[in-house]
């Protein structure tokens, strides 16, 4: 089945809506959510979402090849029909959850997905700051079970779907949805705690369209009213230099695995998690996470 | 097709970088004192207990002193802020008023802080000692 690219369609409407984003933040309404743009960066995002759709047609043909390869040893062949979509959306919203759950919890692959967190902004361009470096992170493996039971085609029809998807919810714009959407959907909400900075925020919501995922692997973190996100990363970058942004976090690793004392250290700075270090130098999420938690009991215990 | 796409793309991308920065005109600069310093720097560096901020004139940056003798250097990142520790090997120097404080950390970039004659003096000594 010829399908079409739900990304390529969809672009026309990025603009669209990044700018009535823009004029709303700027004429709208007196709200709590109404975000904000600062013009450098929505450069630097929007430079880096143009590379990476020049990098995807640089791999595409690589990832295609890989995942009719994988599926000429399909263990079953579903089909077109309409749950073999539907269970498709399904089972590629999950491999997303572990490729993201692993792209911040392993180094490697974070030295890819960093990119599209170096913004100390939240808005719709913030959604098109993605990875120029995707394919060399590996990051590809984790949808390559897919292709032993769904049509290649339909798979990545799906990722193009969940994609477009995940593009709307990169906004202060919208506060929260009713209860029932909240409960499934990955909304705005969901996503701005994912984008966050502070203790109880990080390394949560790992969700694309669906918040099951976290609610079932216990990775769920609501947004709170009186907790506002402070959007970026632990060490933000202070530069809007898109080079920088695409590739510091490799030349980290480099200069970490050139400096490490021994063998074992080196394989540890390419998949530990951000932040380690063989000498206990700098803070992972958890250690920032207690840190965070040593102080806020400080803090009661002095009231 | 593929032109067309890509065209359509790089004219989405200038137009709205353009009305994003015409939009933005005009806009005041976000600005710091002490108080909010001492707040950016414990928010930003978890652990960090600040005791004392020497910020710009200008509020646009400040160095901050915490009570483990450590100091966080703050520069303003468009309307927000990037903080970091002053690592040992940091490079300060005094320019009149200003201290310039430049990191190891190269893309950060060096830091003009406009603190007054005395304390660049004294901060630009502590720093490099």
């Amino acid at each position: 089945m010829d399908l079409p690219d739900p990304v390529k369609l969809a672009v026309p409407a990025f603009i669209v809506l990044m700018l009535a984003e823009l004029f709303w933040i700027r004429f709208g309404g007196k709200s709590r959510y109404r975000g904000h743009y600062e013009w450098r960066d929505t450069a630097t995002s929007l430079i880096l979402g143009f590379g990476s759709s020049i990098a995807g047609v640089i791999f595409g043909g690589a990832l295609a090849a890989m995942a009719y390869g994988v599926h000429a040893f399909a263990i079953v062949d579903l089909g077109w029909s309409w749950w073999a979509f539907a269970l498709c959306f399904l089972a590629e919203d999950l491999a997303y959850y572990v490729f993201h759950r692993s792209a911040h919890r392993v180094r490697w692959f974070w030295a890819a997905h960093v990119i599209h967190h170096s913004s100390q902004h939240y808005n719709l361009s913030t959604a098109l700051r993605q990875t120029w470096t995707g394919f060399i992170a590996l990051g590809f493996i984790f949808r390559l079970p897919l292709f032993l039971v769904f049509d290649p085609a339909l798979v990545f029809f799906c990722a193009g779907v969940n994609l477009v998807y995940q593009f709307w919810i990169h906004t202060e714009a919208i506060g929260r949805f009713p209860k029932w959407f909240e409960a499934v959907m990955n909304t705005p909400s969901h996503h701005r705690v994912h984008h966050a900075t502070n203790p109880r925020y990080l390394d949560k919501n790992y969700a694309g369209m669906f918040i099951i995922w976290d609610k079932m692997f216990g990775s769920f973190e609501p947004e709170r009213d009186d907790e506002a996100c402070r959007y970026g990363i632990v060490k933000n970058l202070g530069t809007f230099n898109p080079i920088w942004a695409a590739f510091h976090e490799w030349v980290g690793i480099a200069r970490d695995v050139w400096n490490a004392p021994t063998w074992s250290a080196r394989w540890n700075y390419l998949v530990k998690p951000p932040g380690w270090s063989h000498d206990g130098s700098r803070d992972t999420s958890e250690a920032i996470k207690a840190l965070w938690a040593e102080k806020q009991a400080k803090l009661q215990a002095a009231e | 097709m593929e032109l067309v796409d890509t065209l359509i793309s790089i004219g989405g991308v200038a137009l709205t970088i353009a009305v994003a920065w015409w939009l933005g005109r005009g806009r005041a600069r976000t600005a710091l004192d002490a108080h909010q310093a001492m707040a950016v720097a414990e928010e930003a560096l978890v652990g960090f207990e600040a005791e004392r901020a020497f910020v710009d004139a200008g509020g646009r940056g400040a160095l901050v002193a915490g009570r483990d003798g450590r100091a966080a250097l703050l520069k303003a990142h468009g309307d927000h802020w990037t903080a970091r520790v002053v690592p040992p090997g940091t490079h300060a120097t005094r320019d009149g008023a200003d201290l310039i404080v430049a990191l190891p950390e190269v893309m950060f970039g060096a830091v003009r802080l406009s603190v007054g004659d005395g304390a660049a003096q004294d901060l630009a000594a502590k720093i490099g000692s």
